[in-house]
């Protein structure tokens, strides 16, 4: 495989039909029309991120909290329970009085190309492998968490049962034998485009030059390989004026 | 997955528990030790000549102890060795690694050549105390190199570390030369003069520290808002009452009031304890924080983790008996 650097995004596709609760499905915007090759890779269609236009929010609601990318991830890399490489954060937003819009995140690890872990891991077990993808190697890792501290996305945990640090790695063991990430393929959205950002023939290229994309926490300056369209600030921005303790 | 105000969220446990809090304590107290020898035997008078051997002992003591608690912590304790094969130039960690070592080395000669020769000790005392700055400023830097931690990215954090080292260290003195001057050499101290006046305007100055922490915490928005809420909220009882008015205030009261050697050595204790939960705060409040969703961070509660602080603890007393008996025992029985 000649994969020399992985980009990761988040696809809209049009709306089939509007669940807006109260809404005049008239009112529907489309700031976008269908992408080219949009079915390439996963058939259907859903929107995961949250949402450039409020409009088109809920249109996926039947599919809202399918969760498919979190389990295949947790069956494919053995996650422990209690423990996420990928989660999707879910929540409501009013777009106009007595019309909400359900709205979803995935979370997981960004990919940096100025990762903060691979720079504060004390014995460099946190490495970049040759195309670009942030790994672990678990053998060398002595369990410090202070990779965990550093990262801005909480994308990391130590694993109960072998005491090394985790965290999405794009299934590096799967792209190596020209596989998917296992999130990807299992999308029945088709949510998920994943592939080479230095060929421009592939269908993350073609999407990231059409598309306006948002990243998580640009501030940061880490420069994340995993971009998102149409993202909405109220799941991706953490309002601390309504901080919780956990239940339980 | 929890549900805060409508919306499905994660909580994260946090990384860094109350063994890296204990750890952080103990080598700090320990820079503060050896910096403390070290002014004595160049520039102390008569007041605080008694100090410069007792403080090497226990300064070694507590720096035995710290990276003990730390292994404890560690999910690979055994592969700490990797450590000093595999160095990372951009990592706080890997530095500090080494500077830890290079310290209680440099501590070991320190204290072993005051029972030799205190002339020759002069040039360790300043070495050590070179990498014991070197020390207190990584622990600080530490915390500062995850910068996505707001309550941590801050130059104040070094600066408080050592600062609040220096205090538990003329604390600890304190406590010992009151209660155990026999088993840790420090006889003849004066509580009065020494350690009053030094531990109340170290405890003004921290309590300074504390306040222009809060006052920037207060002025940062809604982040400091929320920082605020969980330092008098959740941590109400570890930051208002046994940080401030325990381990600050009241020592900071008790000096002022009266001059009698048990209330100075008392005072020594509730530094200690005001010491100790400052970092505590700091570390944990700091990882609360969410980095992504609404719900705060949480500590795990793991009985194996209590038991390793115990211990440690334990082992920070019994060092601290053991070491200046071990020490001048040893020089003797060589020098016979």
């Amino acid at each position: 495989m000649t994969v020399s650097l992985y980009m990761f995004s988040v696809k809209y596709v049009p709306p089939i039909e509007s669940s807006i609760r109260g809404g005049d499905p008239d009112d529907r915007k489309q700031p976008f029309g269908p992408l080219d090759g949009a079915n390439s890779l996963n058939v259907g269609s859903c929107y995961e991120a949250v949402g450039f236009d409020p409009y088109a929010l809920t249109i996926y609601e039947p599919l809202k909290g399918c969760h498919a990318c979190t389990a295949a991830c947790k069956v494919e890399n053995g996650v422990p329970n209690g423990n996420f490489r990928i989660w999707v954060e879910e929540g409501e937003k009013e777009i106009v009085p007595n019309q909400m819009a359900s709205l979803k995140l995935p979370r997981q690890c960004n990919q940096f190309r100025k990762a903060p872990c691979e720079r504060v891991c004390p014995v460099g077990a946190t490495y970049y492998s040759e195309d670009g993808v942030v790994l672990i190697d678990s053998k060398r890792c002595i369990g410090c968490s202070f990779c965990v501290a550093a990262c801005p996305y909480d994308a990391r945990f130590i694993n109960p049962k072998t005491h090394s640090a985790e965290k999405c790695t794009f299934c590096y063991h799967r792209l190596e034998v020209g596989l998917l990430p296992a999130c990807v393929s299992t999308c029945v959205g088709n949510a998920r485009i994943f592939g080479d950002l230095n060929d421009p023939t592939s269908e993350v290229s073609k999407v990231l030059s059409e598309f306006s994309t948002d990243v998580l926490k640009p501030e940061m300056g880490t420069g994340p390989h995993v971009y998102y369209i149409g993202l909405d600030n109220t799941l991706s921005v953490t309002d601390y004026n309504k901080l919780s303790k956990k239940k339980g | 997955m929890d549900y805060v105000n409508g919306m499905a969220q994660l909580a994260h446990s946090i990384p860094f528990g109350i063994l890296v809090v204990l750890d952080f304590f103990l080598v700090a107290t320990s820079v503060g030790l050896v910096l403390i020898s070290a002014l004595s035997l160049s520039l102390g008078g008569e007041k605080v000549k008694g100090l410069t051997k007792p403080a090497a002992y226990l300064a070694l003591a507590t720096v035995i102890a710290g990276p003990i608690a730390l292994l404890a912590d560690l999910g690979h304790p055994l592969r700490f060795l990797n450590l000093f094969l595999h160095f990372n130039v951009r990592s706080a960690m890997s530095w500090g690694s080494y500077i830890l070592v290079f310290y209680t080395l440099a501590v070991l000669i320190y204290a072993w050549m005051l029972t030799k020769n205190p002339v020759k000790a002069k040039r360790w005392g300043v070495i050590s105390a070179i990498f014991g700055v070197a020390l207190g400023t990584y622990t600080g830097m530490l915390l500062v190199e995850a910068n996505s931690r707001f309550l941590w990215n801050s130059a104040l954090i070094p600066v408080l570390f050592i600062l609040s080292g220096w205090l538990s260290a003329w604390a600890l003195l304190a406590v010992y030369s009151h209660w155990f001057a026999v088993a840790t050499r420090l006889k003849g101290l004066s509580l009065e003069r020494v350690f009053r006046p030094t531990l109340l305007s170290l405890l003004i100055v921290e309590i300074v520290f504390v306040i222009a922490q809060l006052l920037v915490l207060a002025t940062n928005g809604a982040q400091g808002a929320a920082m605020l809420g969980d330092l008098f909220g959740m941590h109400q009882f570890t930051f208002l009452w046994l940080q401030l008015i325990i381990g600050m205030i009241l020592p900071t009261v008790m000096l002022m009031v009266s001059t009698k050697p048990n209330t100075v050595a008392f005072s020594g204790v509730l530094s200690l304890v005001g010491v100790f939960f400052l970092r505590y705060n700091l570390v944990t409040a700091g990882q609360e924080m969410p980095l992504t969703g609404r719900v705060f961070g949480y500590a795990e509660q793991e009985p194996l983790m209590w038991g390793a602080f115990v211990l440690a603890l334990g082992v920070v007393v019994l060092l601290t008996i053991i070491v200046p008996k071990f020490m001048e025992s040893l020089a003797q029985r060589i020098s016979a």
